[in-house]
């Protein structure tokens, strides 16, 4: 399974505004509303919070991948975007949180999605990729720098 | 292998007999499980021979590996593979020869001298080898690995490579401490994990859906490779920064090589060694790292001036086990965060936790399971020790005859005490329900307790399990 499968073009923002990690979330489950991939907004919202009220999903290295399960899902989705100023997103490292890949996945779902999560992981464990993204002016370039560095993977 | 499977001829460690070294012969295509004729083992030393032929179910020659007779009559001829394990390398590797020569398929020989294999050097393969083991290398990346996961203290590679086992110890302060296994399932949606084992007060768990993990638990977990980025925040409470320093007590083989791998990674690497000539040939060969050298007894004075509450590990790597633990314990003592220890007596495993050393490295184990994994073959994959044997992690491959084949698992008759882990079936790794059933060629990690290996074993098994 590849990223860009689960990751369409008009679920990247270039640009988050948000200033908290409430507002980020929102804004990327924006993205999913808005396309229709997700119905239940506020469901998707308050099952994100949950999950980082157990632990920030920061893993360190600018790097978040808040995620969540949701009734009425259908496929695993997931919706990226960018904070060019940081986020406040009580990381491990405590360092503010840039890239945030967010991933919703169906109630019932016993780990098909397992290599997609790992794939994500090694991607952003790349700093060079994390540099390479950094070049990014607008959505369209992030994209296409996603999936070329999506393609590249084994 | 078909129904002609041949005998497996293996030539146990010299020490076999004493405490740790059972565990060789356990771990050695696992003694619980009934490969009847299927595996022959030549000893040379007749008290250890006498004592295989008690705890193994294997036919054992008391001969030298190294004779003919004792290789033809072990049935070198018809063997699937050839195990050379002994302690001396050139026993090894003469033994590998031979059986070579008088037909062996495969041979897998434990050297420890690195330096005969490196590209201007042997080709383990012109070398009749098929599979050089290294016992220290095994050990220096399990200790590796155990470091870059914090809060970690035990790790395996299992389904090659693919899944990963970790062991941690819970903080108190963990948000999971408290919740049960099914409602972990619910909070961590995405799966990414699965807790395999836990133990508590002495007692190992194999954990069922209403089992809560409690603070001070040590827990192992099985994880997708490449996922530990998203399960170490689940499992350590904030990154501890500052922490660089590395003390390595033993200019040994298995200190030196860590301490030049450690270093070469950024890490501030001091070695200090009793012995003077050690120590001299360490601080000539060692770079990037600084060798001390110290007097019995000054230990703890030694620990105080190095300022050791800074350090963020103490691996105690003499090659005498006591002393490990002795130097460990002192190194804990003098405030420094995590301490290793590597030490074959697994007798002492059960109270290592509660004296408070960290991690405990045991490179016989490590070999074993290295060599294990090197034959895949049969049904079982690989097996892995949970605490020194409390309970395994098995990789079964599933034959299209096993007992447990095309059944859901909640009505496949496994024991309590026994749990399917992981499923890999074709691309996908599952974590599975009660509702699935395992196919012919799935591979399922399974954890089990002694009690249950016998009945989990006769689930999994075809005809043989080399068949």
């Amino acid at each position: 399974m590849r990223v860009v499968d689960f990751l369409p073009r008009e679920h990247c923002v270039a640009s988050l505004r948000g200033q908290g990690k409430e507002d980020i979330l929102r804004e990327l489950v924006e993205t999913l509303t808005r396309s229709g991939a997700v119905k239940d907004g506020p469901g998707a919202l308050k099952a994100l919070m949950d999950r980082e009220s157990l632990g920030s999903t920061g893993i360190g290295d600018g790097v978040a991948i808040p995620h969540a399960k949701l009734a009425g899902a259908e496929t695993l989705m997931a919706a990226f975007g960018r904070s060019v100023a940081g986020v406040d997103y009580h990381a491990v490292d405590d360092k503010p949180v840039t890239w945030v890949f967010l991933l919703i996945a169906p109630e019932g779902a016993t780990g098909q999605h397992l290599r997609a999560l790992a794939r994500i992981s090694r991607m952003f464990k790349s700093e060079e990729f994390r540099r390479t993204l950094e070049g990014a002016s607008n959505a369209e370039e992030l994209y296409a720098m996603l999936q070329k560095e999506d393609a590249a993977l084994p | 292998m078909g129904s002609g499977a041949g005998p497996l001829p293996i030539s146990l460690p010299a020490r076999l007999g004493s405490p740790p070294c059972l565990e060789c012969g356990i771990v050695f295509p696992p003694a619980r499980i009934k490969f009847g004729q299927d595996v022959v083992v030549i000893e040379s030393d007749p008290s250890h021979a006498e004592a295989a032929g008690d705890t193994l179910d294997a036919t054992i020659i008391n001969a030298n590996v190294v004779e003919t007779a004792a290789l033809r009559k072990a049935g070198l001829a018809d063997a699937d593979a050839f195990i050379a394990v002994t302690e001396s390398d050139e026993v090894n590797l003469a033994a590998c020869l031979l059986a070579r020569k008088m037909g062996a398929r495969r041979r897998i020989a434990r050297v420890r001298n690195e330096d005969w294999f490196s590209p201007a050097m042997l080709d383990a393969a012109e070398m009749g080898i098929d599979t050089v083991i290294h016992p220290e290398q095994e050990t220096v990346r399990f200790i590796e690995r155990v470091m870059s996961l914090e809060g970690a203290f035990d790790f395996a590679d299992l389904a090659d490579g693919e899944v990963e086992l970790i062991g941690f110890h819970v903080d108190p302060a963990l948000p999971i401490v408290g919740h049960s296994m099914a409602e972990l399932k619910e909070m961590f949606a995405l799966g990414y994990f699965l807790i395999v084992g836990m133990y508590r007060k002495g007692e190992f768990i194999v954990p069922g859906g209403a089992d809560k993990v409690e603070g001070g638990d040590r827990i192992w977990i099985l994880t997708v490779k490449d996922t530990e980025s998203m399960v170490l925040p689940v499992f350590m409470r904030r990154k501890p920064s500052g922490e660089n320093a590395v003390i390595i007590h033993g200019a040994t083989r298995i200190g030196l090589r860590l301490a030049g791998q450690l270093a070469a990674a950024g890490r501030r690497v001091t070695v200090i060694e009793r012995d003077p000539e050690l120590a001299r040939i360490a601080s000539e060969s060692l770079e990037g790292a600084t060798v001390l050298k110290f007097d019995q007894g000054e230990e703890m004075d030694m620990l105080r001036e190095m300022r050791a509450e800074n350090a963020g590990w103490f691996i105690a790597a003499t090659a005498e086990s006591k002393d490990n633990i002795v130097t460990g314990l002192l190194a804990k003592s003098a405030g420094v965060r995590r301490v290793a220890v590597i030490t074959d007596e697994s007798s002492y495993m059960p109270v290592m936790d509660q004296i408070g050393l960290d991690v405990v490295v045991n490179p016989y184990i490590l070999t074993a399971g290295a060599i294990l994994t090197s034959l895949r073959r049969g049904i079982v994959h690989s097996v892995v020790k949970l605490r020194a044997g409390e309970a395994e992690l098995i990789e079964y491959r599933v034959a299209a005859r096993s007992p447990i084949a095309n059944k859901t698992l909640a009505r496949a008759g496994l024991p309590k005490g026994a749990l399917v882990g992981l499923v890999m079936r074709g691309g996908a790794i599952m974590i599975p329900d009660g509702a699935m059933a395992l196919e012919e060629g799935d591979r399922a990690l399974v954890v089990a307790t002694p009690a249950t290996l016998p009945v989990v074993d006769s689930l999994f098994a075809a005809r043989g399990v080399f068949a």
